[in-house]
């Protein structure tokens, strides 16, 4: 069962009982959104079995002193899969500076940090013994109104294809604990 | 460890309005209705008592985690209008005396 975060359980608790700041309320609805996001992809995530997995909800990283959010940590014994969840919606394209663009051709997300982000787990999520477990990071993108012009990347999984994503993740968790490999978190 | 949300806020002023408020429309217009169920007085929405006491205390927590609290200090925050048993019940569930102090309590679910 996922928890809210206790920073967004604090702000809803303090709301109306002391005035934010401005920085606080940016935080607050930014976090109010991505509660809804992460709720929307844990009913996806009921939709499978998940007992061969472990998840963790909601992980904050320091990446380069800008905080990066890892909405979803799914735990396979064969694979770490990272999710970021993300509500864009609209036309975009990636830029040659690995940059996703909106059409009046503002920087929306870098997507050099997902490269950061991805080596600070793979730093961090080291297994005992021979294997090390892949890690793979996805950005989801949790509108359906979301459309990339031009170069697609693989980092992108949109949300109609998340349920067929989730269901091979559900797969390979069970057929591969055959021939096993302890899962340790 | 790197997977832990980042901690609650950190809280310089002590001034926050205390008292029940709604969990949907964060109005502070909530009343308890007989001993076990309440109701804001705004959007009409339903709970229990016991359980808006225990999120209430819960979240107060956070905030201020190891704070004692007096049977005063209690029902101040709570601001309802509740009978004696519904108050030692909210107390029980939430509370232990402190070193068996009389009505001197930390907050331990
Ligand atoms: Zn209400």
């Amino acid at each position: 069962m996922r928890d809210k975060p206790d920073r967004l359980k604090v702000y809803e608790f303090l709301y109306n009982r002391l005035p934010f700041s401005e920085s606080e309320v940016i935080e607050y609805e930014a976090m109010q959104r991505m509660e809804k996001l992460e709720a929307r992809f844990e009913q996806y995530l009921m939709k499978i079995k998940t007992s061969n997995m472990f998840i963790h909800w909601h992980a904050e990283i320091l990446v380069d002193k800008r905080m990066e959010i890892v909405n979803v940590l799914i735990v396979t014994d064969y694979c770490y899969y990272l999710f970021v969840l993300h509500d864009l919606e609209g036309e975009y394209y990636i830029n040659p500076f690995n940059i996703l663009c909106n059409m009046s051709h503002e920087a929306v997300l870098d997507l050099n940090r997902s490269r950061q982000l991805f080596d600070m787990f793979r730093e961090q999520l080291i297994d005992e013994g021979k294997y090390q477990r892949p890690i793979i990071l996805k950005y989801v993108m949790m509108n359906k109104a979301f459309r990339m012009k031009g170069k697609r990347s693989d980092l992108f999984l949109e949300e109609q294809n998340l349920p067929y994503y989730l269901k091979a993740i559900e797969h390979s968790a069970v057929i591969r604990k055959k021939n096993h490999h302890p899962a340790s978190t | 460890m790197m997977l832990k949300a980042r901690v609650p806020l950190p809280i310089v002023t002590r001034n926050i309005r205390r008292g029940i408020k709604c969990r949907r429309c964060h109005a502070f217009d909530w009343q308890a209705i007989g001993g076990s169920i309440g109701k804001c007085g705004r959007c009409g929405q339903v709970e229990s008592v016991q359980r808006i006491a225990a999120d209430y205390f819960t979240r107060l927590d956070l905030l201020y985690p190891g704070d004692i609290y007096k049977r005063r200090d209690i029902m101040d925050h709570l601001k309802l209008a509740v009978s004696e048993y519904t108050l030692q019940k909210i107390i029980h569930a939430n509370f232990r005396r402190l070193e068996h102090r009389k009505r001197i309590y930390f907050f331990s679910p």
